[in-house]
């Protein structure tokens, strides 16, 4: 046992120790000093989302303590924790388990494979119960607040905390362990394991949309969902997750025992998981250090096509593009929501529709009724104003948010890691390599988000809605593209994380990355919210503030794209 | 010639850890310089000075082929193919897109790219791995890329860290032969090693560092001359670097 907590201590400290500091001495202190100053920055950044979700754990059971439904919050909460660490913890756990590159130093060890798995499962436990840990937390405080909970709450409450992502990792870690056993033969291990996660995340999205309708229902449906018991929503994700009704009614004031149910079932599945996952886990993962190569002699055809000059930025732009995108860890953890964000709200939010609707034809129906009434729209007044409005905030707000997790550029440095040294060796100015580093961000987001917006809204406006404004949206969509862009690039540029052992930790324990993400989220609502206010004060034309907005964005990617080019050459020539 | 120069560098690492203190050294045309030194006496940090990845400390100057590495440091870079002690770089590359890719950094016309990348290919023996990522490749095959990459622009300076390892011995026969043929034309190769056997057989001067002081430049023969009939080079090597 020993030696297990003291693989799993280790591992911790190597994936995490060192995303936590650099250098030495009064470097250190002051490096340590800025660092404390940007977690208290991105603290600043979260506080709204936190704050919403205080209150929305108050006002919930403000709402349902009145019909003596409370748990029922409780019960969603749970169920909905079990399902992000089920969505969001998939990539993490094929990086941990897969990509680490760490087990060719392991096998070695005087180690059983129960220990191994166990250690790299609690690593991911570890990172889960922090992610989730953001979200669950101000939901469970609102909620204990409200209900002037006593002690045995918090200590509850605390406890589920740190146990409710253990039953969906196993089961993510599970899946992710037969296909990657099944797929052991394949030649291109790289591709399988992005296509692996794709079809996981597709899997796991399909689970989420089950529940999703929950969301829609009114308190009537939601306490007739938890009352129609086996057959019901709540009945499916009680099976799924069958410790967390005990975890509730511990909550609720069920016993101490309720409790004990919900460890014992939490540490069942848990034993049950490294019972099976040692005998699956090292059949597939052996092969991922196995790469396949074919030692076969370029033709002369062949070379025509490979071998031919191109201009330096393109040749460093498609180098970017190679290793982001033949890497899964970088382009599962950087780029993955471009391509597939659509397919992730919008297929499920489509299915939800004929689900609710009962069959396609009554979606078309339904569509038919949405057009004439778009078509009918005037095209001047408070109605189509606000429709226009809501076109370009829609816009902005998909940018912003789908924009934020695009951290190619976030970690565009920090992926050279050691190999830094290429880019001051190499006679091409780091100006020329900075702007082909932001153009591997900015071309797969353009493409991803405001292409797809442009096709959407083109949509759109074939149904009635006005083309200026759709115009006007896909316009803001690629200032905003371009400002984030330059600004994730910065902050990479200003302290990249140049020293790792894996890809995974190159990206995945770089602060940069979640910096940037919540300083734009942040930013993004600010800017948002005092457009929409503006325009509910003031009644000022959606046109003229999106104008306005674009204009102002526009300055802001001259500023900052100005920034980054007058920082290169002074922060790259200091990097030793 | 002196095809590079350098005048008072010095390089001070954390304010405090002297790595290289106020050298002055110059390589000449048409040789091959050896760069010995125990671990840590600062030769990476001097090539890597040399080559502009590192700032030395204000005050010196490095010249590489007439070109001042800090004054005009693209023209600088140009003089020189650069192969760094760790050969794992561009590891999802294939072979031939990274030489192509090195070929568009240096501008390489694409008729002498193919003419190059065909003959450094058959000297270490790697036409049947250009078509495979670099991933796949053993240690000594990346080293081989590596310095193929650097060579693609037939540079005038060739500066090596540390070539040889983990090359097979065709492979290092190979390269020491390429290296011989490059400074018989009149150019210079500048490389760092442990094996003072390789230094001893192949190299026209050497330079030994201890504690970021060169301590000895020259030939080997007049080193020799300095210490006592019959000693190894090993012995001399340790006799200079023990606590100088």
């Amino acid at each position: 046992m020993r030696k297990f907590f003291v693989l799993a201590w280790t591992l911790l400290r190597c994936g995490m120790g060192n995303a936590m500091s650099t250098g030495t001495g009064k470097k250190k202190k002051k490096r340590n000093l800025s660092g404390a100053a940007l977690w208290l920055l991105v603290a600043v950044c979260l506080l709204p989302m936190l704050a919403m979700l205080f209150q929305g754990g108050r006002a919930g059971y403000g709402m349902l303590a009145a019909t003596g439904q409370e748990g029922l919050l409780l019960e969603l909460i749970c169920f909905a924790g079990g399902l992000v660490t089920l969505v969001f913890g998939l990539p993490y756990i094929l990086t941990v388990f897969y990509m680490s590159g760490d087990i060719q130093n392991l096998l070695p060890l005087p180690l059983r494979p129960a220990q191994i798995v166990g250690a790299k499962f609690v690593v991911v436990w570890v990172y889960e119960i922090l992610t989730t840990a953001v979200i669950f937390l101000p939901l469970f405080l609102g909620f204990g607040i409200e209900a002037g909970a006593g002690l045995s709450f918090w200590l509850i409450t605390l406890i589920g905390i740190l146990l409710v992502p253990a039953v969906p990792m196993a089961y993510a870690a599970l899946a992710s362990m037969i296909f990657m056993r099944l797929g052991k033969a394949a030649h291109n291990k790289s591709l399988l394991t992005t296509l692996g996660t794709i079809l996981l995340l597709i899997v796991a999205m399909g689970v989420g949309m089950l529940s999703g309708q929950m969301g829609n229902m009114d308190q009537e449906s939601l306490v007739a969902l938890v009352l129609a018991g086996h057959n019901s929503l709540v009945g499916i994700l009680s099976r799924l997750f069958p410790n967390l009704r005990f975890l509730v009614a511990a909550l609720t004031g069920g016993g101490a025992w309720n409790l004990l149910i919900f460890a014992g079932i939490t540490a069942g599945f848990v034993a049950l998981f490294l019972l099976v996952a040692s005998r699956l886990y090292f059949g597939g993962v052996l092969t991922m250090s196995e790469t396949s190569s074919k030692r076969q002699r370029i033709t002369a055809k062949e070379e025509e096509k490979l071998v031919r000059r191109s201009g330096v930025r393109a040749a460093y732009l498609k180098k970017e593009f190679r290793l982001l995108f033949r890497s899964p860890t970088y382009f599962l953890n950087c780029a993955l929501m471009l391509p597939i964000w659509p397919f992730l709200f919008l297929v499920p939010m489509g299915i939800a529709l004929v689900m609710e609707l009962g069959s396609l034809s009554e979606v078309g129906e339904l569509l038919g009724i949405v057009r004439g009434l778009l078509q009918e729209l005037p095209s001047s007044g408070e109605e189509a104003a606000l429709v226009a409005g809501i076109m370009m905030l829609s816009a902005y707000g998909v940018t912003v948010f789908i924009g934020s997790t695009n951290l190619i550029c976030a970690t565009a440095i920090s992926r050279e890691g050691e190999g830094y040294m290429f880019m001051k060796y190499i006679p091409l100015s780091y100006r020329q390599q900075m702007q082909a580093k932001l153009l591997s961000g900015l071309i797969p987001g353009l493409l991803c988000i405001s292409g797809y917006l442009l096709v959407l809204l083109l949509i759109g406006v074939a149904l009635g809605l006005p083309l200026a404004a759709a115009l006007l949206a896909v316009a803001l969509s690629v200032a905003l593209n371009v400002g984030m862009n330059c600004f994730q690039l910065w902050r990479d540029l200003c302290r990249p994380k140049l020293t790792w052992e894996n890809e995974q930790q190159a990206v995945k324990q770089n602060l940069n990355a979640t910096i940037t993400l919540f300083v734009l989220w942040a930013l993004g609502l600010g800017l948002g919210a005092l457009a929409v206010w503006l325009f509910g004060r003031f009644e000022i034309s959606p046109y003229l503030l999106g104008g306005g907005l674009l204009l102002l964005l526009a300055a802001l990617d001259v500023l900052l794209y100005r920034l980054l080019m007058q920082g290169a050459e002074r922060k790259i020539q200091a990097y030793e | 010639m002196s095809m590079i120069r350098l005048e008072h560098i010095s390089k001070t690492y954390a304010g405090t850890h002297k790595a290289v203190d106020d050298m002055n050294w110059e390589i000449q045309e048409g040789t091959i310089t050896g760069f010995i030194g125990p671990n840590g006496a600062g030769k990476t940090t001097t090539l890597k000075m040399i080559t502009g990845i590192l700032e030395p400390d204000a005050g010196g100057s490095i010249t590489v082929n007439g070109k001042d590495i800090r004054r005009e440091p693209l023209a600088a870079k140009r003089q020189f193919g650069f192969v760094s002690d760790s050969p794992d770089n561009f590891l999802r590359l294939k072979g031939i897109e990274y030489l192509n890719f090195m070929g568009d950094i240096y501008q390489v016309p694409t008729q002498e790219r193919k003419e190059r990348i065909a003959s450094y290919a058959a000297r270490f023996e790697m036409e049947d791995a250009l078509k495979d990522r670099i991933l796949s490749y053993s240690h000594g095959m990346r080293q081989k890329i590596m310095v193929m990459g650097a060579l693609i622009h037939n540079p005038a300076i060739w500066i090596l860290d540390e070539p040889l390892t983990g090359l097979d011995p065709k492979s290092a026969f190979a390269l020491k032969e390429m290296m011989r043929e490059h400074a018989d034309a009149g150019r210079s190769v500048l490389f760092s090693t442990h094996v003072l056997e390789v230094a001893e057989k192949l190299c026209d001067q050497i330079a030994i560092i201890n504690r970021g002081r060169i301590v000895y430049k020259g030939t080997l023969e007049e080193l020799r001359g300095q210490f006592q009939e019959g000693e190894t080079l090993e012995e001399i090597f340790l006799s200079i670097t023990k606590d100088a």
